[in-house]
Parts: structure tokens; C-alpha cells; sequence
């Protein structure tokens, strides 16, 4: 398999290939990941300091220590801070111009919490995105993309599916915040959109792609399928199978479902071999599957899911994530891990069947956030 | 004998039976689980509607002879054989005996379909006829479908209603979402027809007709059940309503399907019967409490054209109710599957509401043993008293002074209920002009003379309508 870059040269965060380098290779990448991440936040971030004062970043000479060596810190730690800014490198919190993107997450019970991204952080996150769509250059080549975001701008997946289009030099068509079902499908056929990105299952508030049907097969429409849209992008719900079935019957050639939170995003991502399944993005995240003990699970266990933010993206090569800092954040997820091949070529491990465990009320208020 | 045979109910889409994995239990008229209802998902639905939307241009140029070959074919595919018959008796506590008449009844109908035709239309080949004698020059009326229709059926349907709703949806070239009531008697006659019409497409021109496999569908839903689709999720814009309830059912379907913005094209509704009898000095008493008799527990009383009231001279009101009491002590009631049982079974949900109907409008208490010891409950209340249809074997008798004081108080009666029209007036008298009197005066869709109101015939208008031409949008074209 090809290396994509060297701890010295940098790692390039958006090369489709670093899915399909070896097991060896990805250990090596994101152990010097998280020795260089921990090494900025002991220097950047008093909180930090303190949190991993008995961590030694060269002590940490595998993956396995990363994991279980770097303590958990969960919603409630975050919350508790005195300050949003209190998990901000101290460079671009004495410099605020730097921070590019501020989004809260939850905030139905107790204290929205803040997170923030400078360019680079979310150039990062565009990075892993785009990366993780590699057979979209098929319908690139053949016509530009129109894509119709039905996400919230206020909503993490708002602009970062808006600059993902936009960095496949395509044009993002946003719903309008008054628009409902049968307006937005009507817009999605007046503006002759190829692609859609929304939820996929509806939770009967509107706006997720089960709803986009239910309102074009009423109006009777017929614009959502194969013959207009060539591409899905989904996230915030696990898809049932029974739609991944109808977008089969639909035609529609590519489905694409992200995993990620406001916090730490994307973690994850499907292949066109299971739309119910998703790799690991370890570019400019981490993400690992826990038990109690905060030891990685077995391949076919279940286990907590927590996210690390590993990296910014600077011109694509791996520096230090530079606002707020994340490491083995605990999502409030449950998932089944899946350390085994896949038809589609990945050699990065999969989640499956994830539940919230933690935050359910805030998932319910808020609506469409984390899982 | 069906006892505790596990029934599975599936819906049909496109042509093929579907199972699914969220079930409903579907009980027997004595309260037991017997089986599953197969509840449709929302993809289901999208599908439905999809096809049909697909399929709804090549349907439109299928000819209308070649429609009612398609219909008397599937008809002779349409077994209504005992087992189903057994099966529909257990859920629905209804007799056997009248499963079976009522559905070779609705068959003599469907066969006769092309002459259903020439009664609307004045011919078979409706869709573009010539009008004679017209002074401006050639015209023609044009008739062709105002869209798809969903069809909500009612509890007490077993098979009469969907047979009817069937044959009339493919004449007028309207295909059609069926749903069936959530206690699973309705699923097995629209199964069955669906297969019918499977088989009669299959061994005439599947080719040519794949069509009517995608334009005719069933979907289960169950309102109480979060899993299930809500009954707005059935319609799409444009679609046509065809309901059978109660008008306060039926209210309720139309504010629900209104309330999440749908725009139907167009609603048939046939909704409250409240059928009565009248009987006047001059009737044959014999005849008349035999006809009330039949009338009053037809079906267990649950149909739009049960008799709900009698309206009886006061000459002869005693020596009425004395005879109509002796009839109801001769009906068999009991055992649904015992073919010489004429009242069956009350359901026991059913009962509940009746008992509590009853005592709330009549201060009277009825019970499953009031049914089995008299047959047919009588209720004697006074000119004035207010009155409504209940589905039970339940008749109301009110004195009244002659023709025209039962002209008054049925009147009278109807409005009460916020009806235009009652379904039936079955008028007993041996006097003709009596008999025209109440014909020309008496707010009904249709006089029967000296027979019960149950005895309809669907060649005729019903409540006043004949369907398809509901179903259907008229243009002129004048040249």
C-alpha cells in the first residue's frame, strides 16, 4: 500500500488513499498525532496542563496508550469550565480574528457548550470530507454539481456541507428557513439540483430526506430519483435499511453518510458498499469504541464511542488542531466495531448500530446535532 | 372450522402480497388474538403512490369493454369459499350465512357491471358519447377520471363495500389505495379481489394490462400505533376520497386528512344510513314485523340499511309489537359459523359503545344476553324523543297518528341527526296512494314498499349517488 507522507514531510489529510494505507502506517500517523497534539495543549491550554500533567508525550509509544492512557473528558467537564474559551489554544484566544467558526452544541439542560474552528481546523474538516467522497468525480466529470443543503445554517452541518460542495466546485442551495417539504422539493426541482444532503430518517419534524420523499411522491413531482439526483449526503440519523432499499430502487447512484458531532467532526463516513456502516476518518480525527475500563473493544463488540480532534489542515498536510482542543471526548454514543475487510477497499475499521447513551434530552430539543 | 388458526394479513403492492415486520394483533369476535395485521411503512406508501402515478396514463388507454371483460373474469376468480367466509364470521362475529349472501350478491352485481353502465350512462362505452338533439351543432360529453382514489373502509365491511368500490375505481379508470379497517375482516375479500384480478390479468394479456397491477393497492395502517403511517399519509394532491362511516367518522377522516394539507380532488362519502320502516293501519302485520324483524338484525345491525326505527300507526301499534316481538324470539342468534345463525355476534368493543349509546340516549341497558334471548332489541319511546342509528340488532318503535305524522317525525328525525337524507324508508301499506304519499314526501334516498330496508339492490343509485359518475369529471365539447 502507498504511503501518503512521513512524520516528517507531513501527512497529506486530503489524499482519498490514506483510507487504504496499512494498519502499521495509520498507528505510526496517529501516534504522532496525539504526541504532537498533547505536547500543543500542555503549552496552549491551562486546563490542559493540568488534565495531563503526569502525561509525557513521549511516553506515549502506541495506540494503545493513547487510548487508554489520555483521560476521558466528557459534556459535563466542558460545561462545568468558567469560560467557553477555556479549551481554546492561548494563541487564538489572544487573537480572536483567528477563530473562523463558532457553533454551541446541545444546551436543553445546562450550559450550551462552545466550539470553535479556526481556517485551518476547518479546512481540516472540508479535507476529510471531500476525501471521503472519491467516486463523486464520476458525476463531477459528467455535470457540475447543484447540491441542496437542507440543513439549518445554524446547525455544524450547515457550512461544513455548504464548503464541501463548494470545494468540489459546485454550487450549495440552501433551504430557506421558512420553507417546508413541498416547497423545498419544489426548489430542489427549479434549481435542477443533483444532489441532496439532509438527515435521512424522518423523526416527523420535516426537513429529512424520508420527509423530501413523502412530500415529492404526494405532490407527485417525481424529480427525487436517479434520473436528477446522483448523489445523498446524510448524516445526523442512522438509516433504516428500508431507505437505503428505496434509494436503490430510486437509482440514485451515491449515498454518503457522515458521523461526526459538532464537537469532534467527521469521525466517520460510509462506503457505497454499506450505507449502514462507517469508516473511521482518521485524518483530522480519531475516533475509538471503549468499554468501562476505557480498553479498545474486540472487532464485534460494543463499546462508547470518543472522538479526538487530531489535526488543522494546513495547504492539506497535518499541523496541530488549533482552537478548541478535543482529545478521547466522550460523544455519548454507544457502537459496534468492526475491525474486518470491506468490499470497498478501506483497510480503516467501521461502527455500526450507534445509540445515544448519554445527552438524550439534549438530542431530543435540539433535533438534528450529535446521534 | 376456524378456531386459533394464527392468520397473517398482509397489504399488496404492486401486484404482490407484502409482509412486513411491524404486526398489529387482529382479534376474533370473542376477543381473542387470532393472527397479525401486516402494517404498511412510509416507503410503502411512497411506492404506492409512485405506481400509481406511473401507471396511471396507461391505464387511461385501456378500453372500457375490455375493463369489464378484465372485471367479469376476476370475478369468476373470486372464490368467497367457506374457508375465507369462516374466517371473516370469526373476526367479526357476523353470520355465515349472510357473508355468503351478501357477497354472491355483490357478484351478481359485478357481472352485470356493463349493464351498471348502460343504467348511468345509457351505454356501455361512456367515455366519449355523442349527445342527440342538440340545436348547436355536434357535441359530446367527455367523462374521464378526477384522479386516483383512496378508499377508507369501514369496520363492518367483509366484502360488499370493497367489491363495489373495486369495479366502480376500474370503470372510471381511477386506480385505487384500499384500506381496510385495522380488525383485519376487510383484508381478506380485498386480498382475495386483488388476487382475482391478478389471475384474470395473468391468464387474459399480462402485457397489456400490467397496468391495473400497478394501479390497484392495499395498505394497513393503524391510527393508534405509533409505528404505523398516519391516514394523511395515504393521499396524495389530487386524489379522490371514497368513505363509508358514520358522519362523524367520516368528519373526522376529512378534518385529519385537511388538517396536514392535503387537496383532494373530491370526496364520496356514504355516510350515516338511519333506515326506518313505516307501517300504517292498512299493512299486512305479518309481513311487516317479518320484514322488521329481518331488517332490524341483519348483519347483527350493523348496516347503513338496518332498520333504526319503526314508525307505527297507532292503530296498530300493540298488535305491531307484539308481532315483531314473536318474529325476533324465531331468529337463530348465536354462533356466527353456524350457516342457519341470522344474528350473530356483537363484538365486544362494538358492545361497549352500543351499551353506553343506549343508556345515554335511552336510559336503557343492553347486553350480549338481550341479543341472544330476544333476537332484536325493541326500544318504545315516545313521538318526540331523539334517535340515532346504532350498529346492533337494535330497533326503536315510535307511535305516530298516520302517513303524514310519520312523514313529520321522520323528518323531523333526519334533521336531528344532520342528515339531508335517510339511506331507506321501507313504507307497509296495501293503500297506493299511502305509498306516494311517503315516496313523494318522506326525506330518503330510496322507498322500499312492503319489503325491509335491508333488501337493497346496487344496480340503483346509493344514497342518492351512482359512484362512478362521482368519480368522474365531465367536459362538453360542442362543435
Amino acid at each position: 500500500m502507498a504511503s501518503i507522507g512521513t512524520v516528517s514531510g507531513g501527512w497529506e489529510l486530503d489524499n482519498p488513499t490514506l483510507d487504504s494505507i496499512s494498519h502499521d502506517e495509520r498507528k505510526r500517523y496517529l501516534v504522532h498525532r496525539f504526541r504532537s497534539q498533547i505536547a500543543h495543549m500542555k503549552e496552549q491550554v491551562p486546563f490542559y496542563r493540568k488534565a495531563y500533567h503526569n502525561i509525557e508525550p513521549d511516553n506515549l509509544d502506541s495506540l494503545q496508550s493513547c487510548i487508554e492512557q489520555i483521560p476521558l473528558i466528557r459534556k459535563e467537564d466542558v460545561r462545568n469550565l468558567s469560560s467557553p474559551y477555556d479549551l481554546v489554544s492561548h494563541s487564538v484566544r489572544n487573537d480572536p480574528s483567528r477563530i473562523y467558526l463558532f457553533r454551541a452544541t446541545g444546551g436543553s439542560t445546562g450550559v450550551p457548550t462552545s466550539m470553535f474552528f479556526t481556517w485551518n481546523d476547518w479546512s481540516a474538516v472540508i479535507d476529510a470530507l471531500v476525501a471521503s467522497m472519491p467516486e463523486i468525480a464520476e458525476i463531477k466529470n459528467e455535470d457540475s454539481l447543484i447540491a441542496y443543503n437542507g440543513y439549518h445554517q445554524g446547525h455544524i452541518a450547515g457550512p461544513s456541507f455548504n464548503d464541501l460542495i463548494r470545494r468540489l466546485n459546485g454550487a450549495p442551495i440552501i433551504r430557506h428557513f421558512t420553507a417546508d417539504d413541498e416547497q423545498a422539493v419544489r426548489d430542489i426541482a427549479r434549481h435542477e439540483c443533483n444532489m441532496l444532503i439532509s438527515p435521512p430518517t424522518s423523526t416527523h419534524k420535516g426537513g429529512t430526506l424520508e420527509d423530501l420523499l413523502d412530500a415529492d411522491a404526494r405532490m407527485g413531482t417525481d424529480y427525487i430519483n436517479g434520473e436528477n439526483i446522483k448523489c445523498l449526503v446524510l448524516s445526523s440519523t442512522p438509516i433504516s435499511q428500508d431507505l437505503i432499499e428505496e434509494i436503490r430502487d430510486l437509482g440514485i447512484p451515491l449515498v454518503y453518510n457522515f458521523y461526526g458531532s459538532t464537537d469532534v467532526l467527521p469521525t466517520a463516513a460510509s462506503c457505497q458498499e454499506h450505507p449502514d456502516h462507517w469508516h473511521i476518518s482518521f485524518r483530522n480525527t480519531a475516533l475509538f469504541v471503549v468499554d468501562e475500563n476505557q480498553r479498545h473493544v474486540e472487532n464485534g463488540e460494543k463499546g462508547f464511542v470518543v472522538a479526538s480532534r487530531l489535526a488543522s489542515s494546513n495547504g492539506g498536510l497535518a499541523e496541530n488542531a488549533e482552537a478548541t482542543q478535543l482529545l478521547n471526548y466522550f460523544v455519548g454514543d454507544e457502537a459496534r466495531y468492526i475491525n474486518e475487510p470491506c468490499g470497498c477497499g478501506r483497510t480503516t475499521p467501521r461502527i455500526t448500530e450507534i445509540n445515544r447513551v448519554a445527552h438524550v434530552q439534549d438530542k431530543i430539543e435540539s433535533g438534528c446535532e450529535a446521534w | 372450522m376456524v378456531t386459533q388458526e394464527s392468520l397473517e394479513l398482509p397489504y399488496w403492492i404492486n401486484g404482490e402480497e407484502v409482509y412486513s415486520e411491524i404486526t398489529t394483533p387482529v382479534h376474533s369476535y370473542n376477543g381473542e388474538i387470532v393472527g397479525q395485521l401486516h402494517l404498511a411503512k412510509p416507503r410503502d406508501l411512497r411506492k404506492t403512490k409512485r405506481a400509481i402515478r406511473d401507471s396511471k396514463s396507461e391505464l387511461e388507454k385501456l378500453h372500457i369493454g375490455e375493463i369489464v371483460s378484465l372485471i367479469k373474469c376476476a370475478i369468476e376468480f373470486f372464490p368467497g369459499d367457506n374457508k375465507e367466509l369462516e374466517q371473516i364470521s370469526y373476526l367479526t362475529g357476523t353470520p355465515i350465512q349472510f357473508l355468503h349472501d351478501s357477497t354472491e350478491g355483490m357478484k351478481k352485481w359485478a357481472q352485470a357491471c356493463d349493464q351498471y353502465l348502460e343504467q348511468v350512462f345509457g351505454r356501455v362505452d361512456y367515455e366519449s358519447a355523442s349527445i342527440e338533439g342538440n340545436t348547436e351543432g355536434d357535441a359530446k360529453r367527455l367523462y374521464r377520471s378526477r384522479g386516483p382514489i383512496v378508499s377508507i373502509l369501514p369496520q363492518n365491511d367483509y366484502s360488499g363495500e370493497i367489491l363495489y368500490i373495486l369495479v366502480n375505481a376500474l370503470l372510471s379508470k381511477s386506480p385505487l389505495l384500499i384500506k381496510p379497517s385495522s380488525n383485519g375482516a376487510a383484508s381478506l375479500p380485498s386480498l382475495q379481489l386483488l388476487k382475482a384480478l391478478r389471475t384474470a390479468v395473468n391468464e387474459t394479456d399480462p402485457r397489456r394490462y400490467e397496468s391495473i397491477l400497478k394501479s390497484y393497492h392495499i395498505v394497513n395502517i393503524a391510527a393508534d400505533d405509533a409505528r404505523s403511517p398516519r391516514l394523511a399519509d395515504l393521499f396524495a394532491h389530487g386524489d379522490q376520497l371514497i368513505a363509508f362511516g358514520s358522519e362523524e367518522s367520516l368528519h373526522k377522516i376529512e378534518s385529519d386528512v385537511a388538517e396536514d394539507g392535503v387537496a383532494l380532488s373530491n370526496c364520496v362519502r356514504f355516510g350515516t344510513g338511519f333506515s326506518v320502516a313505516i307501517i300504517l293501519s292498512d299493512a299486512d302485520l305479518t309481513l311487516a314485523a317479518r320484514e322488521v324483524a329481518a331488517a332490524g338484525t341483519a348483519d347483527k345491525g350493523n348496516q347503513c340499511c338496518t332498520t333504526s326505527v319503526a314508525y307505527v300507526a297507532e292503530s296498530v301499534y300493540d298488535d305491531f309489537v307484539a308481532q315483531v316481538r314473536d318474529e325476533s324470539q324465531a331468529i337463530q342468534v348465536g354462533n356466527p359459523l353456524d350457516s342457519n345463525t341470522q344474528v350473530g355476534v356483537v363484538p365486544p368493543d362494538t358492545l361497549e359503545q352500543v351499551a353506553k349509546r343506549c343508556e345515554a340516549i335511552y336510559g336503557q341497558r343492553v347486553s350480549q344476553e338481550d341479543f341472544r334471548e330476544r333476537g332484536l332489541v325493541l326500544i318504545e319511546r315516545d313521538p318526540q324523543d331523539y334517535v340515532e342509528e346504532i350498529p346492533a340488532p337494535i330497533t326503536v318503535i315510535k307511535p305516530v297518528k298516520d302517513k303524514y305524522d310519520a312523514i313529520r317525525r321522520l323528518s323531523k328525525d333526519v334533521e336531528q341527526l344532520k342528515l339531508s337524507k335517510n339511506l331507506v324508508t321501507a313504507v307497509f301499506s296495501t293503500d297506493q296512494a299511502s305509498i306516494d304519499a311517503i315516496a313523494h314526501g318522506a326525506p330518503s334516498h330510496m322507498v322500499k314498499v312492503n319489503a325491509g330496508s335491508h333488501r337493497l339492490a346496487f344496480l340503483t343509485e346509493h344514497q342518492g349517488i351512482y359512484p362512478i359518475r362521482e368519480l368522474l369529471d365531465l367536459t362538453l365539447v360542442e362543435t
